[in-house]
Formats: structure tokens, C-alpha cells, sequence
């Protein structure tokens, strides 16, 4: 049992221990080494902040993310809802429809319903959220490249990309940086010191119990994927400035990303133990490996094995962990 | 080897679980081609039994197991087939998807040569297994999702003569089907008996057992009491035999005031599942609900908590009319639920012990949903205390806490909303003694704040010397009150037993 | 949870977090103020202080290059290979090539003139005055035109005697933009891409304008400022194939009268638009022909869209796919219904569609090389880089394959191969 230490430890074990305990931060570690001995750019301070503003995006859908796998399920449709509101703000503004923070408001409560839409329908209709999702991703996608028949549209309000792509707050910290944090930090809040983000470790804990316990188990979920959908909005927002434009192709690789990134910082996939921080060193880790490898000059084939393994190589120690947890 | 020797012979057989002595020193024999019942009330140790027979638990060292005259030892449930002992379970095993005839040749795949499937082998095999059941009925090309239970169970039964059983267990077989379907089962039995296989038969419905049984082997507290001849004995012998323990009176509930009636039923029912039920639990009483396994106790508790469709009959709390929905409903209305199963639906494992304490605690309004937990961890704290909650540290998780101390967390999370009714479902189930009497001194202190209990219990001490009443039911009727001076053990058994009229 | 496992282990884990983060954020603050990531190693930069896309000035003259030991203006020694499209002292008006089909593009090009060039370079690659950096980054590397883009380009790398740092960012622009960032820290002294997003790219275009790194685009972005281009005319590709397709239809009996298909992407695509504009251009003076528009994506999908397409118009004389994807799925589809009387040509030179071509199933592909823009494009960067004159456009040659020149053109796009010893399974 956990509570008795083992009087008869190796100093051996309990360095193994520590590894796998503090997993991600040790891949992390292993990789800024890594990186830096063969390209010493890698530790610049302006490639860090490089690094952080390219995850800056993930590691918002990942947050969100992170209270749906808790919960036990899954979204698939963050990058669709990220495409179709920098579509949808660019088209707004572009036509001159309507000033850009009318246009933002009205595009964040697009968003909001898209997100809902993937709870009410997973929860009244009792379909798996991965299937759900799975078809609303091919669904938000469709709407974003049929508003915009396929081309990208440009953002025309100039201060947009400052103010959340390529400006930077005292000249230095990238603007995606400082909202990833602020991101961050509410999230961190909500998910360890509200109601809702217990509610959601306890329903992806025993969603059985929960409900015995008297937790409106459906409100909880649709709220979560609502909340998702508030996410996968700022996520967007951010992209759409980082390119300047409203981009219906924008954010493919987005929900499986910011799964990774979950993952990676030893969130079960099977709900109930989650961690906010661990899905930042999850994010870092990629975001890392992106910036490595293409210091490196490494071609694509070799980046999506090397991130794959990587993947495995954490869902293991994790594997380890919990056994030895046991 | 002739008719009448002994296929299977136990010798001395123990099986001992971490503090749980579930059986003790069994000695038994099983004759070739005949209908040996096992009998005992719940816990007895048939389960464990039925598991050594059947390959899934090895017995303590010491014992002997001698199958047609050669001692075995099972590794796996394999080595139990191999041994030509075959075991049809409550819950049927058959893979639904797939057609009756491919059921049938699942596990004898080796006898096949080749990659690929043989369909007519197949269909002939089945065909003429079902033919000896006399089940011609049966299409072994039909799925066996389409199947009744009765006919999945005679699917079982032909899967295990086609692999040339020597011995089939059959573990409550009638408990899911109907009577008509039942009595066509006995007459597979005697089939089965007359080819000369012998059938190890678990039931407890007495009847049953006098109908179809040989010889009738009755369990107690892990120990066998008697092997007798069924026609030497009558079903109050067989009672008495199951009972027939000195009653002590080791839990004394608290002697407290009785009050006006909180919980009020009246002729509840929920779709076939449960029918004519009424009750009154009143301030301060301990209400107990006996019955057997299948009897739907839980069903009951989880109609009354929200949790099932009440389709007819009334339920009034503190004389208000109150319809539940939902667990929420439920709560709202002051009632709390301590479930069975602990692990299914009492607790969340992989959080910590504060955290499940304040399950309901976190639910009470506050700004912007904030949860103050170092507050919250005082209030778990308290409980930890008065509870005795024995934990290294409140942070830890509650999955690798021992049974009794994750009953008194499951339990701890109701107490600060001080329920009207608190309905507890089999609560010492899996814990030691020490654990299960400081569980009754709290319901005695619930009671004495006048909390009404409702209690379901399968232990008949403990029920007979914790309830002020017990009701007893059997497969979701009410069969009768009794009261606490006239509460014995023979009386909730034969009421739970004896056949409904 | 991770919140259980010890409240010393927890805050040990959380302090560790949170002095990565600052070890992220705090030496960022301290420097940035005074570190300007433009290279050091950066020649005097001719071109980027020259006049930005004014058609009247023809700019490269206003600078002289400053370097020390070389007295004699740098001359770019690949002019013999260029044909000049309009005045080469006036800026390329790409935005408005680009207009004629619709496609919004709003590029500004550094340096004056534009030309065709042939598929081979006759003249000598330029040799590098120093031992410049040069980062390039391609699209994708996921097929062959990909791979030997990045091939052709490290081999020219050599030629030019330049150091190359590559990034394959696989359709991500915002990898690409990030690969990009990292050049401007290391202090490369130019780069190459080819753009993943035509509209996207601007970030990075943006931070190279602003760090004054010169940039030759492989393929033309829609925005941003760039020194020189290097693209395919894709009118002319279309026009190509739209002239092969037509001059085999005239060549049977059927008359001009019926329906083209022509299968292209789901979405605007700028090279997609302009060959779409040269092939419809060929057929306008045909009022009995009407052209049918199908999409899709991969291969998988232009088989099916085509299949459907043979049933819906059974008037259908003729087809085209307008990259190798579509011609590749209509290919198979036609194959499959064992349609032979509809008369198919394309663009792209994989070698399906050459082995296509040379057993009769395609009348023909408008090709180019995907080793002379490679080329073109390491030209046209390590001349700007020397200080000679660079023209702003370069044109690469397109190429009509038809069953009489299929043999030699596969050995002109894949050198060292030969058709027949990929029909025979030999090479890959």
C-alpha cells in the first residue's frame, strides 16, 4: 500500500522513481539539452519565446482538452471551431458588416453554440463524444470552407495581428504568449479551486457515483464542451492573426495536437485524473520537438517518428507510474 | 469405472482470501450421473466452490481435488474444462453476434485443422448436440443475440456436452427465466443425468432443489454441514440446516425513541421489475429489507433514491407526496443513498479522501463556483476524525484505502447535509468485524439524532440484530414484515425461500 | 492525480514547472532589448535598401556593392539563359497577372524584371563571394516533386559553394513561419521558400522584411515582400494542356461538340486558378464545348468524382486533370470502365502520368522540371547575395509531352532513369 514506505529502498529505485514521477518535466529536460548541444540557438531567449508563441495556440485547444479527456471524452473539433472563427471574424470585418469587437463578440458565441452543440447532442442523443465529434469536425469544416468557398480570407483591421499574433508586449513577449498564460492560469484556477472542475474530475472519475452523489452529470458535460468551444475560439482567433487571415484549412492537425499535448502530461485518456500543468509540459514538449527538429533541418518524416515516439515513450513511464502506484 | 463411483471427490479443501476465511475443511463427493445441489444463504461459500471447481481459484494447499480418480490441480479455467468439468454461470458467456452453432465450436477450435472456418462441421456438430438436449427448436444457424436466456442457457448446456463434460455446475440457472422455461430446464437435467453426466446444481429456491436433486450438500459460513439424501430430509430441515447457527446478539443497536413516520410507501411498483410494495420507516428505526440474491433489494433502494421509473404506487416523505426523477431530486428532498457496491457507484477511486467527502459539500452555492478547499479539507478532516477514517494523510487516494475505511468515506460525504432518511445498501459488505461493528455504532448514532434508516442486508444476524423490522422480498415482490420480537433467522429464510403462491 | 502524491513532491514539481517557465521567460526579457537578431554575417545588402515595386525605377543601379576586394561590379553570370518577358527595368506586375483570374494578391517584388527561362541552365551556377548561409524552406517533402525540390537544392547549394539550412514544414504554415524565426536568430544571410499558405506566409515574409534578410520565393506568395520569384507560368501550363487536348480531338472525327471535364482542387489555389484560365481560354472559341468543373483532393477522390462525372455526361469528349492527383484518379476511373474514346490530358510530369501517356491512355501533360526552379531559385538568391542584378520574375519552361517525346522528357525529369526501366519495375 502506497501509505507504507518501503524501509528497504536503493538509492537506484528512488532515482527511477523520480524520473518517472516527474516524467514530463524530465522529457523536457532531456530534449532543451539535447537541442541545445547540437544547435546552442535552440536555448536562445528569443527562440524560447519562439517556441512558447507556436504552442501558444495548442496549448489553449490542449487546455481545453484537458477538461474533456478528464471528463472522459474527447473533441475532435477544436481545429474545425478554430478554422471557422478566423473565417468567420475575417468575413465580418472584411466586408465591412461590422466593427471588429461587435464581430468578435458574435464569432465567440458562434463558437460557444458550436462547442455546445457537440455536448447537447452527445449527451440528449447518448452518442460517444468521439463519434460526435468526428462528424461536427468534418461538419464546422465544411461550414467554414463554404462561407469562404475555399479561399482565405484576409483580416483587414491591421491591429488585429498585433494584438493577438505578431505583436509583443514590451517589445518582447510575444502577444499569443501572455494570452496563452492568462489562458492558463484560469484554467488552472477553474479546474482545481471551482466547483465545475471537480465536478468534471469526479464525473471522469465515476460518473456513476457522481450521480449518486446528486451532480447534473449532462449539465456538467455540455458545459465542459461549450467551454471547449470557448477555447477552440481563442485558439482561432490566434491563428487567424498569426496568418493574417481567416483560413478555412486552418487548424487540421489542431485537436490531435492539443491531444498529444494532454497526453504527454499524463492526463488519462480514460478520464478522472487530469492536470492542468502537466498538459503545459505536454505542449512544451512538442512544441520543443517542432523547434529542434527544425533547427535541425529535419524533414517531416522524420518528425512525426521522432514525435511519436516520444508519445509512446511518456504513455509508458505512465504505464509505470500508475503500476508502481499501485 | 461403474455408474455408481464417485466423479469427483474434494478432500479437505480451505480457501483463504486476506482476512476472510471463505472455506474451511470441505469434503465432498460427487457420484457419476447424479443431481448434487449445493445449498447455503449468501456467503456460505458456494461462490468460492463453484470458482475451485471451476478453475478461477486456486485452493489453499493442503486440500485434494480428484476428478474420475485422478487428484487435479487447476491453473486456469482451462485446466477445468480440460478436466471435463464445465460451469454454465448466472451470467451466460456467449458471444452475441455470433451464430448458436459457432457458440458451440468456439472452444474446440483445435479439433479443427486449417485456416479456415467449416461451416457445415459446425452447423452438423450444434445440430446434433441440440438434438440429444431435444431442443430442435433451435436454429444453430440463428444468432444468439436473438435467443431467450432460457435458450442461450441450453446453448451453454450443449457447448459442454460437445465437449464431453463429465461434470456441468450450474449456478442459479433459474433465477432469470420463466417457470415454463425452468421446468423444460429440469427436463434437460434428467437428460443429462440419464447420459451419465453428473450436474452439480446451485439454487435457492428449495422447491427446485427437493424437485430435481439426488442428494442435497448444504454450506454454512464456509463450512459443509451435511451431504444428505434429498428424500430423507424436508425443507425445514433443509432451513434449519442453513440457519442453525447460535444467534448472539453481537450488534446491539441503540435503544432509541421511535417517532412520527418519515418515508412512507405505498403499493410501489417499476415496470416488471418490482410490485406491491408498502412500507413506513419512521424516526429513529433501523428498517431492514432481507431477501436473497435476485430478490431486487437494490432495485427497491434504487427506485426510492431516483434511479428507476416508479410506474405505479406512491411514495410520501415527512407525509409530502414525492415523485424522484433523478438522484438530485432525491437529495434535495433529504435523502442519502450508501450504495452497494463501493466501487461501482459509492465512490471515485482515483480521487482523494477529502475530495469524495465533499462530493455533496461542493455542491452548496458559492461565488463563481470558488471552492475554498483548505476550508473543505477542515470539514473532511472532522469527519476523518469522528469516523475514525484511518488514513496516512486527507490527500490520499481513496483507492488505496481497505474496504472498511472507503465505506465510512463513502459514507462520511452524506453526513453534513443531515439527511432525513439515509438508505444503506449491504453497508459492511467486504469489511472486517472491527470495521462493520464502528459502521453500526454509527447508524445507531444516525438513528439517535432520528435519521430513519432503511438497511438493506444478505447477512441475517446482522440484520436480525440491527433492524427494529425487516421486510423480505423475493424477485421484487414484498413477502411479508416482521417485526423484531418475532425476528429469526428461519423466519426471514423461509419467507425469502418458500414459493410464491 | 497528481495533486495526491505528497504535498512536498507536489510543490517540488510545481516549483520545478515554474522555473521552466521562468527559465523560458526571463533571460527572453534581459537581452531582447538589445539583441537585434539581424545577421552579422550579412553582406552589405544591396538590394535592400533599393526602391521598393515602383514600376518607374529600375533600382539595382542606386547601389553600388561594397565589397572590399572586388573592384568590378558582380555580373550575373546566368543571363545568357534569360529571354526577357516586357521592360527589364520595370517591376513584374504580378498582382495583376493574378487579377485577370481572380486571384487577390498583394505581393511586392524588391527587384525589376521579369524572364523565361529553358529547363536546364546552360550557363554555370554563380559561385558565393563568401561562404553565405542560406536557409530554405519547402513546402512539403512528401512526394517526388517535394523531395527532389529539396534534392536539387542542397546539390545546387554545393554548386554555389553556400552553407544550407533546410525545414520541411509539411503544409503548416505556422511551422514554416516558425523555421523562419529561427534563420533570423541564427543570422542567416537569405532564404528560400516555397510558401505552404499563399497568405500566411506573410508573418514570416514580414519578420525577414524587417531583420533585411533577402528572400527569393519558389512559387509566388499572395502577400509580402520578396526580392525575386521563381514560378511556373502557369497560364501557359493550361494553355499547354488545354492546345494538347485540343489538337487530339481534332484529330478524330468527333467534331468539337460535347463536354470537358476538368477535375482541380476544392479550393482557390492561385497556381490552380491560372492554369484553369489557360485551359478554358483554349476551348472559348468553341461555343458547341462545354466545360464541367469536379474537385477533390487526393487521387481516391478524383476517381470517384470522375466516375460519377462519366455517367452525368455521356457526351463527355474529353478530360483534363489539372495536377497530377486528378489525372492520376481519372486516369484509373477511365481504366476502370474501360472508357477509352475520351481523350485525356494533364499537367505534372509523375511518372504515372508519363507511363500514362506513352501507353495511349493520355494524349498528353503540360510538364516542367521540379530540378530547374530549385535551381533557378539558388541562382537568383546567391546573385542578389554577390550584388549583381537579379531579375524579379523567373519564369521556368513548361514542356508539351506527348507519346512522341514522352521517352526523352522522363529521362529529362528524372535523370539516370529511363521510362522503360520504370514500366519494368527497375526503378522506383
Amino acid at each position: 500500500m502506497q501509505t507504507q514506505a518501503n524501509p528497504v529502498q536503493t538509492p537506484k529505485t528512488t532515482f527511477m522513481k523520480l524520473i518517472i514521477k516527474y516524467r514530463t518535466i524530465m522529457i523536457l529536460l532531456v530534449l532543451v539539452v539535447i537541442f541545445t548541444s547540437l544547435k546552442p540557438v535552440f536555448i536562445h531567449p528569443s527562440n524560447l519565446l519562439s517556441i512558447m508563441k507556436n504552442m501558444s495556440y495548442v496549448l489553449i485547444a490542449g487546455l481545453g482538452m484537458t477538461f474533456i479527456i478528464t471528463l472522459g471524452g474527447l473533441d475532435l473539433s477544436v481545429g474545425s471551431i478554430a478554422a471557422f472563427v478566423g473565417v468567420g471574424f475575417a468575413m465580418l470585418v472584411r466586408g465591412g458588416l461590422m466593427p471588429a469587437i461587435p464581430a468578435g463578440l458574435l464569432v465567440m458565441l458562434a463558437a460557444l453554440f458550436l462547442g455546445f452543440f457537440n455536448g447537447f447532442v452527445s449527451v440528449k442523443g447518448k452518442i460517444e463524444p468521439f463519434l460526435v465529434t468526428l462528424a461536427t469536425m468534418n461538419i464546422f469544416r465544411g461550414l467554414a470552407l463554404t462561407l469562404t468557398t475555399g479561399r482565405p480570407v484576409p483580416i483587414v483591421i491591421p491591429y488585429f495581428a498585433n494584438l493577438f499574433g505578431n505583436g509583443r508586449v514590451f517589445g518582447i513577449i510575444p502577444t499569443p504568449v501572455i494570452i496563452s498564460m492568462v489562458v492558463f492560469a484560469v484554467s488552472w484556477f477553474l479546474f482545481t479551486h471551482t466547483k465545475f472542475g471537480f465536478y468534471v474530475r469526479s464525473i471522469g472519475g465515476n460518473p456513476e457515483a457522481a450521480r449518486v452523489a446528486g451532480i447534473d452529470i449532462s449539465l456538467v458535460k455540455i458545459a465542459a464542451y461549450t467551454l471547449s468551444g470557448l477555447y477552440a475560439f481563442i485558439s482561432g482567433l490566434i491563428l487567424a492573426a498569426l496568418m493574417n487571415s481567416g483560413l478555412p484549412g486552418a487548424g487540421t492537425d489542431l485537436a490531435l495536437d492539443s491531444i498529444s499535448g494532454v497526453i504527454l502530461g499524463g492526463t488519462a485518456i480514460s478520464g478522472g485524473v487530469g492536470s492542468i500543468w502537466g498538459t503545459l509540459g505536454g505542449c512544451l514538449i512538442i512544441a520543443a520537438l517542432n523547434s529542434g527538429m527544425a533547427l535541425l533541418g529535419a524533414q517531416f518524416h522524420v518528425q512525426i517518428l521522432v514525435k511519436g515516439l516520444v508519445i509512446i515513450l511518456a504513455v509508458l513511464m505512465d504505464n509505470a507510474f500508475k503500476s508502481r502506484q499501485k | 469405472m461403474t455408474l455408481s463411483e464417485n466423479i469427483l471427490e474434494l478432500r479437505n479443501i480451505s480457501k483463504t482470501f486476506p482476512g476472510v476465511v471463505a472455506l474451511k475443511n470441505v469434503s465432498m463427493e460427487v457420484r457419476n450421473g447424479e443431481v448434487h445441489a449445493l445449498l447455503g444463504e449468501n456467503g456460505a461459500g458456494k461462490s468460492t466452490l463453484i470458482k475451485i471447481l471451476s478453475g478461477y481459484h486456486q485452493p489453499d494447499p493442503g486440500g485434494e481435488m480428484i476428478v474420475a480418480g485422478k487428484a487435479v490441480t487447476y491453473k486456469s479455467p482451462k485446466d477445468a474444462i480440460d478436466a471435463s468439468i464445465h460451469t454454465i454461470y448466472q451470467e451466460l458467456t456467449l458471444c452475441p453476434d455470433m451464430t448458436v452453432a459457432e457458440n458451440i465450436v468456439l472452444d474446440k477450435q483445435s479439433q479443427f485443422k486449417g485456416f479456415l472456418q467449416r461451416k457445415n462441421e459446425y452447423t452438423a456438430i450444434a445440430a446434433k448436440a441440440l438434438k440429444d438436449l431435444g431442443q430442435n427448436e433451435i436454429n444453430p444457424n440463428w444468432k444468439v443475440r436473438d435467443l431467450s436466456i432460457a435458450q442461450q442457457q441450453v446453448v451453454e448446456i450443449a457447448k459442454a456436452i460437445t465437449s464431453n463434460a463429465k461434470i456441468v455446475l450450474m449456478d442459479e440457472p433459474t433465477s432469470s427465466i420463466s417457470q415454463n422455461d425452468a421446468d423444460k430446464l429440469m427436463d434437460i437435467i434428467r437428460g443429462l443425468k440419464a447420459h451419465g453426466v453428473a450436474v452439480i446444481y446451485i439454487s435457492h429456491r428449495l422447491h427446485e432443489i427437493g424437485g430435481i436433486a439426488d442428494r442435497i450438500t448444504v454450506l454454512r459460513d464456509g463450512v459443509l454441514v451435511s451431504t444428505v439424501n434429498n428424500s430423507d430430509v424436508t425443507e425445514n430441515d433443509l432451513i434449519t440446516m442453513m440457519v442453525g447457527r447460535e444467534l448472539t446478539n453481537v450488534y446491539p443497536k441503540r435503544d432509541v425513541p421511535i417517532g412520527d413516520v418519515v418515508l412512507k410507501v405505498e403499493n410501489l411498483a417499476s415496470g416488471e421489475i418490482l410490485s406491491g410494495i408498502s412500507f413506513e420507516v419512521h424516526k429513529g428505526e433501523i428498517f431492514g429489507i432481507g431477501g436473497l440474491v435476485g430478490s431486487r433489494r437494490t432495485e427497491l433502494l434504487e427506485a426510492l433514491f431516483g434511479m428507476r421509473p416508479i410506474t405505479e404506487g406512491k411514495i410520501f416523505l415527512n407525509a409530502e407526496e414525492f415523485n424522484p426523477e433523478n438522484p438530485r431530486q432525491a437529495i434535495k428532498h433529504k435523502m442519502a443513498f450508501v450504495t452497494e457496491d463501493r466501487k461501482k457507484s459509492g465512490l471515485v477511486l482515483c480521487l482523494p479522501v477529502h475530495e469524495n467527502i465533499n462530493m455533496l459539500n461542493a455542491q452548496k452555492p458559492t461565488f463563481l463556483g470558488y471552492l475554498n478547499w483548505s476550508k473543505l479539507k477542515e470539514s473532511a478532516n472532522r469527519h476523518q476524525k469522528s469516523l475514525n477514517i484511518r488514513i496516512s494523510r486527507i490527500e490520499q487516494v481513496v483507492s488505496s484505502l481497505s474496504g472498511g475505511n472507503q465505506q465510512k468515506v463513502a459514507l462520511a460525504k452524506w453526513l453534513d447535509f443531515s439527511p432525513d432518511v439515509i438508505i444503506f445498501d449491504e453497508p459492511t459488505r467486504g469489511i472486517d468485524i472491527g470495521a462493520k461493528t464502528e459502521i453500526y455504532t454509527i447508524m445507531g448514532d444516525l438513528a439517535a439524532r432520528g435519521t430513519a434508516i432503511v438497511m438493506v442486508s444478505s447477512e441475517l444476524p446482522e440484520l436480525i440484530s440491527v433492524a427494529d423490522r425487516i421486510m423480505v422480498m423475493q424477485e421484487g415482490h414484498m413477502k411479508g414484515i416482521i417485526s423484531k420480537e418475532d425476528s429469526t433467522q428461519e423466519r426471514v429464510i423461509s419467507l425469502a425461500t418458500q414459493k410464491t403462491p | 492525480m497528481k495533486q495526491n502524491k505528497g504535498n512536498s513532491l507536489k510543490k517540488i514539481g510545481r516549483l520545478a514547472s515554474l522555473l521552466l517557465i521562468l527559465a523560458l521567460l526571463v533571460p527572453a526579457c534581459a537581452p531582447a532589448a538589445t539583441q537585434a537578431p539581424a545577421a552579422p554575417t550579412q553582406p552589405a545588402a544591396p538590394v535592400a535598401t533599393s526602391a521598393p515595386a515602383e514600376a518607374t525605377t529600375a533600382p539595382v543601379e542606386a547601389t553600388t556593392a561594397p565589397v572590399v576586394d572586388e573592384p568590378a561590379a558582380p555580373v550575373n553570370p546566368n543571363v545568357p539563359d534569360f529571354t526577357y518577358v516586357g521592360d527589364p527595368g520595370t517591376v513584374y506586375d504580378l498582382n495583376g497577372w493574378y487579377g485577370d483570374v481572380g486571384v487577390d494578391a498583394n505581393v511586392t517584388i524588391r527587384s525589376a524584371g521579369a524572364v523565361k527561362v529553358a529547363d536546364e541552365m546552360t550557363t554555370p551556377m554563380p559561385k558565393a563571394n563568401e561562404k553565405y548561409t542560406i536557409g530554405f524552406s519547402v513546402y512539403y517533402t512528401v512526394d517526388e516533386v517535394g523531395s527532389m525540390i529539396l534534392e536539387t537544392m542542397k546539390a545546387a547549394a554545393k554548386d554555389a559553394g553556400v552553407e544550407l539550412l533546410v525545414n520541411d514544414a509539411n503544409y503548416d504554415q505556422n511551422a514554416q513561419n516558425q523555421a523562419i524565426e529561427q534563420w533570423i536568430l541564427q543570422g542567416v544571410d537569405g532564404v528560400i521558400l516555397a510558401p505552404c499558405d499563399f497568405t500566411g506566409v506573410k508573418t514570416a515574409l514580414d519578420a525577414l522584411e524587417a531583420a533585411n534578410i533577402p528572400v527569393v520565393a519558389l512559387n509566388a506568395p499572395l502577400a509580402g515582400s520578396v526580392d525575386a520569384l521563381v514560378i511556373g507560368d502557369t497560364v501557359e501550363q493550361g494553355t499547354v494542356a488545354g492546345e494538347l487536348l485540343e489538337k487530339a480531338l481534332l484529330d478524330t472525327d468527333k467534331g468539337m461538340e460535347g463536354s470537358i471535364v476538368y477535375q482541380t482542387l476544392p479550393f482557390v489555389h492561385p497556381n490552380a486558378a491560372t492554369r484553369a484560365k489557360g485551359f478554358i481560354d483554349v476551348f472559348s472559341k468553341y461555343p458547341n464545348i462545354k466545360i464541367v468543373e469536379l474537385t477533390g483532393i487526393s487521387p481516391e477522390d478524383h476517381y470517384k468524382a470522375f466516375e460519377g462525372a462519366m455517367k452525368a455526361n455521356p457526351d463527355m469528349i474529353g478530360a483534363w486533370g489539372l495536377y497530377s492527383s486528378a489525372t492520376i484518379g481519372m486516369m484509373n476511373a477511365m481504366l476502370a470502365e474501360g472508357k477509352t474514346d475520351i481523350l485525356l490530358s494533364s499537367v505534372d510530369q509523375d511518372k504515372p502520368i508519363l507511363k500514362g501517356i506513352y501507353d495511349g491512355v493520355i494524349v498528353g501533360t503540360s510538364a516542367y522540371s521540379s530540378i530547374a526552379p530549385a535551381n533557378w531559385c539558388m541562382s537568383e538568391m546567391v546573385n542578389l547575395l554577390n550584388g549583381a542584378d537579379i531579375p524579379g520574375v523567373v519564369f521556368y519552361a513548361t514542356m508539351a509531352v506527348t507519346k512522341d517525346n514522352v521517352e526523352e522528357a522522363f529521362a529529362h525529369y528524372y535523370p539516370g532513369k529511363t521510362l522503360k526501366d520504370y514500366m519494368e519495375g527497375k526503378v522506383q
